[in-house]
């Protein structure tokens, strides 16, 4: 009899599991009300509306760091102008100063005080490094970068928060811890994956894995939206 | 004073570019179309391959300290030879390139990585990009082929005559213009996202 009721038990559990990743986890949503479109007043309100915003990006390495700047640059009226924090995520030395430089431009030019944090996180895996190493220096990444991770999600509970990603594999673990959290803390976190504008017909590995966490993913060429029904395309957007 | 920048990736050299570049006929073609100066990023860690390749093909050459380009001057080993009347000036790195690029060039020969190709589109200058077909997932390739497909820029390999040729190309022909790449739609679902 008790070992009917345990077995009841853990059933009950694992079931609920399930369903709350089926809750939490964007792939299982479909594309349903995918564009809820602001009207244009929205936009031009906005910067009052995401005062509060708690904005998280990640600055991978070379042309990952400059597609992100010019995302920053770019579309700055919604991700930075309005923000109480900017939590940036870099592994390396060159992408932090580059992002200073442009950064320290941009609120010059529109004179903002920006408040950021800055989070080193370690490379998931170096260019053309082996099997082992690669597997080794992984492991290392996923159990650092928890609790760097859970750090920026305790500054977004309770206010409107963003996570910006496109590559390369660290993002990968910072998108799963954030579901993680998500799932297990029941602290909502959303996070736009925008694709490599290298990538024309084939998504990176980065992408790949991503597609079915990110709650917005969206690519810069049309090709790739024939495989992969969840994607966006809006044009070059860097 | 005009001016070439001749740039690899940051994480990934590209001797083969540099190489093609430095040789005579293109050195002496640069000059013919008016070039006087060759600006060379040659990458991190790349220095002693930089000065054994200018000393093969552009021979002895002798040290200027200051070129009188504030960014360059400060730039961390920054080298200059003069070769044919052409001053070529190699550094390894810089994190404000497109400073650079915005006050001082004219031309861009580029790697086909997009960062590089972005900085010199938006700045709208003249564009040849050598794609480096040995690297292992070869889409710098189909990246320079859409590009040049919409004639925003030249795509060769890293050949001398295919630089010859589209040197001329760029002094005889018109390339298009990027435009701006700010999306109103995509600024909207950023919003979206984040409020909800």
């Amino acid at each position: 009899m008790l070992l009917v009721t345990a077995w009841c038990l853990v059933l009950w559990c694992v079931t609920l599991f399930l369903v709350r990743i089926c809750l939490v986890i964007p792939l299982f949503h479909g594309r349903a009300g995918a564009r809820v479109a602001a009207k244009d007043g929205d936009i031009m309100s906005l910067t009052g509306r995401t005062k509060d915003l708690v904005l998280f990006v990640f600055l991978g390495s070379g042309g990952h760091t400059g597609e992100m700047l010019r995302l920053i640059e770019n579309y700055r009226k919604v991700l930075i102008e309005g923000s109480a924090i900017i939590h940036v995520g870099y592994s390396d030395d060159d992408s932090l100063i580059k992002f200073k430089n442009k950064i320290e431009q941009i609120s010059k030019r529109n004179s903002l005080q920006l408040k950021i944090q800055y989070h080193r996180f370690q490379k998931a895996r170096d260019v053309g490094s082996s099997l082992i190493g690669s597997v080794r220096s992984i492991l290392e990444t996923v159990v650092r970068s928890m609790l760097l991770t859970y750090r920026i999600k305790s500054s977004m509970s309770g206010r409107p928060n963003l996570t910006l990603l496109n590559g390369p594999g660290t993002c990968c673990i910072i998108a799963l811890w954030l579901k993680l959290y998500h799932i297990f803390l029941w602290q909502p976190s959303k996070i736009v994956y925008v694709e490599s504008l290298a990538r024309t017909n084939r998504l990176s590995l980065t992408g790949a894995i991503l597609y079915p966490m990110a709650d917005k993913f969206v690519v810069q060429w049309p090709d790739l939206l024939k495989n992969h029904p969840r994607a966006e395309h809006y044009g070059i957007l860097v | 004073m005009k001016s070439v920048l001749v740039t690899c990736g940051a994480t990934v050299s590209f001797p083969a570019l540099i190489e093609t570049v430095l040789n005579r006929p293109v050195i002496g073609k640069l000059k013919n179309l008016g070039y006087t100066r060759l600006v060379v990023q040659y990458g991190r860690g790349f220095e002693s391959s930089f000065l054994q390749l200018v000393e093969k093909h552009v021979g002895e050459f002798s040290e200027k300290s200051r070129l009188g380009i504030d960014v360059l001057d400060n730039a961390k080993n920054t080298r200059v030879v003069l070769a044919e009347g052409v001053e070529i000036c190699g550094f390894e790195y810089l994190h404000d390139i497109e400073t650079l690029i915005a006050k001082h060039i004219d031309l861009v020969i580029s790697h086909a990585g997009t960062g590089s190709i972005l900085d010199a589109l938006r700045l709208e200058k003249k564009l040849i990009v050598v794609v480096n077909d040995t690297l292992m997932d070869n889409h710098q390739q189909l990246i320079a082929d859409k590009f040049a497909h919409q004639r925003l820029l030249w795509s060769i390999h890293a050949d001398t005559q295919q630089l010859l040729n589209a040197l001329d190309k760029s002094e005889n022909e018109v390339s298009e213009k990027i435009g701006n790449t700010y999306n109103k739609q995509f600024e909207k679902l950023l919003y979206n996202v984040a409020i909800n």
